[in-house]
């Protein structure tokens, strides 16, 4: 996986770009709009990290060149505005995710690894989570090479949580994937299937569990992840 | 008819002209009378002169009120015409929204007398303007100047071996991003007193932020959970700001509650949201200086500034409302905002 920096700051940049290395991406550092623009245009770069802040412009621009050649490129954006108006803006103007420096490289690096697992953008791709592998085409989840063996909507929900690591996925969101409209709804079928997956995933040891947020949703988290 | 209001310009000319037209008015027909009189008595028939007179009211007399009420109508239509574009620069002024800086009032069409007025109102527009811009940018650029380097600080610590030093020295890195935070925010609610209020729905913002905290609640070692009616509340409210003050509740109950506890946000159907943790709670006598700017408790164990809950109290007084903290049935302690 081949990612683009872009970043004005030498020291974040090279932080930044030692972290990545280390958690396996091959990295491409810029710190200015006309070098990123240029690269994006040259590499078919799977992911761009942008800083807002940069010496001859706005990190904006970047991200509308890169959407004129690339339709799906994941885009994280790093900026120090923090205000609700400057997240709506950024995400409005294409970025799919947005962290507020200073922010854990650890954080980072789960977040870009989400992107990489978005729907549509990486086709027949294994989702991994601890020990735990789903794979996304055959549709089989498996735990050290042992299948589990779950059934369909088990598996959908398992996906969903795969792709969100470490976020919430609201219970609404899963009932509009796993129901058609008009279909009935047991208001507790998600939560069973929840607690049989949970189970499941204990029994075979997968290094994850799935945490329930009362009156919101679920998440999957790694264990030994804060 | 829409009646001018007392010690209004309008009111004033309004009445003063038709006082002077009425007297006209009243002076003409009486001069009237007297004329066709003397012209009557000059015929030397003094019979035929009173009745004359006495026709010519029977007559003529019930005009009068036609004239008087033409003429009231004339001085109305005469005055608000003239005034009209004062009336409209008030009621630009009167439109300029709270945080709104980019409105000038109109000065083309005004009279002589009224448009130095209106340009040093405008002037003073512009100073405020001026004023807020340079806040507003001080804040950004403070914002960016003080991140950075605890941007560098943080990544750079993140990269070292997991020592015990090294792990104190994040966890002190942690502090002072959050002090940061929280001073960016009191910077943000003082440069601007009167910030936008748009039509929100409380219940969908205290969703989203509990879905974006609940995996640090997590990691906290605590569970964050929401409870609402599900229906919509909506209020005239700023979401950076509310997300701003619920968020330092829920990172102040995180602090204070015991390993493995609820942390629970609710929102009530009339504009009320609640943060109810199971902790100590917060002793009576300290309630009531709470929420004051860099006021902490006595045997704060904790390492806040003591600015959380100032900023909460700011931003709830922004929102016409009232923060107050109770004890949590079975103990700890609720913190309960109510908005508008």
């Amino acid at each position: 996986m081949r990612l683009l920096v872009v970043e004005d700051e030498r020291r974040i940049a090279e932080l930044v770009t030692i972290s990545l290395k280390a958690a396996g991406f091959t990295v491409d550092c810029c710190a200015s709009v006309a070098d990123a623009c240029a690269a994006v245009e040259l590499v078919p770069y799977d992911a761009m990290v942008l800083d807002l802040g940069l010496p001859d412009g706005d990190g904006l621009e970047v991200l509308s060149a890169a959407r004129r050649c690339r339709e799906v490129l994941p885009v994280l954006m790093l900026t120090a505005r923090d205000t609700v108006e400057d997240r709506v803006s950024g995400l409005d103007a294409g970025a799919d995710d947005y962290l507020v420096k200073p922010f854990a490289t650890q954080e980072l690096i789960s977040r870009i690894k989400a992107l990489l697992r978005r729907p549509g953008l990486a086709l027949g791709v294994t989702l991994e989570a601890g020990d735990l592998s789903l794979d996304t085409v055959g549709r089989e989840a498996s735990v050290g090479g042992q299948p589990l063996g779950l059934p369909r909507q088990e598996l959908a929900i398992l996906e969903h949580l795969l792709r969100r690591l470490g976020r919430v996925v609201p219970r609404a969101v899963l009932e509009d994937k796993l129901y058609g409209h008009g279909e009935e709804i047991a208001s507790n079928a998600i939560p069973v299937h929840i607690s049989h997956l949970r189970r499941k995933l204990a029994e075979a040891g997968a290094g994850c569990a799935i945490q329930t947020v009362r009156g919101i949703g679920y998440f999957l988290i790694e264990a030994g992840a804060a | 008819m829409r009646m001018p209001s007392v010690g209004s310009l309008e009111r004033q000319l309004i009445l003063r002209l038709a006082g002077v037209n009425l007297l006209a008015l009243g002076t003409g027909f009486a001069w009237l009378i007297v004329k066709s009189y003397r012209i009557a008595h000059g015929l030397n028939h003094d019979g035929l002169a009173d009745l004359f007179a006495a026709e010519f009211l029977e007559e003529a007399g019930w005009t009068f009120p036609f004239f008087v009420i033409g003429m009231i109508a004339l001085v109305v239509f005469t005055v608000r015409s003239s005034l009209s574009s004062v009336a409209a620069a008030s009621r630009q002024a009167v439109a300029i929204a709270p945080g709104q800086t980019d409105v000038r009032l109109e000065d083309e069409g005004l009279p002589t007398e009224i448009k130095p007025f209106v340009l040093a109102v405008n002037g003073a527009l512009d100073r405020l303007a001026h004023g807020f811009e340079a806040q507003r940018r001080f804040t950004a650029d403070a914002a960016h100047e003080l991140r950075t380097p605890l941007a560098i600080l943080t990544a750079g610590l993140e990269a070292l071996p997991d020592t015990r030093e090294v792990v104190a020295l994040r966890a002190d890195a942690a502090r002072m991003g959050r002090l940061v935070d929280q001073l960016l925010r009191v910077a943000r609610l003082d440069a601007m007193p009167a910030p936008a209020l748009d039509k929100l729905d409380l219940n969908e913002l205290a969703a989203d932020l509990v879905a974006r905290m609940a995996p640090w609640v997590h990691g906290e070692g605590c569970m964050l959970a929401f409870e609402s009616t599900g229906a919509p509340v909506m209020i005239e409210g700023n979401a950076d700001m509310l997300e701003g003050a619920l968020r330092n509740l829920i990172e102040n109950a995180v602090g204070h509650s015991p390993t493995g506890s609820e942390v629970t946000v609710r929102v009530g159907r009339d504009a009320e949201i609640a943060v109810i943790d199971h902790g100590p709670g917060v002793p009576l006598e300290q309630r009531d200086r709470l929420f004051d700017r860099f006021w902490r408790a006595p045997d704060a164990m904790g390492n806040g500034a003591g600015l959380g809950l100032a900023i909460v109290a700011a931003v709830v007084s922004v929102h016409g409302g009232t923060a107050e903290v109770v004890d949590t049935p079975g103990g700890g302690a609720t913190f309960g905002l109510r908005l508008g």
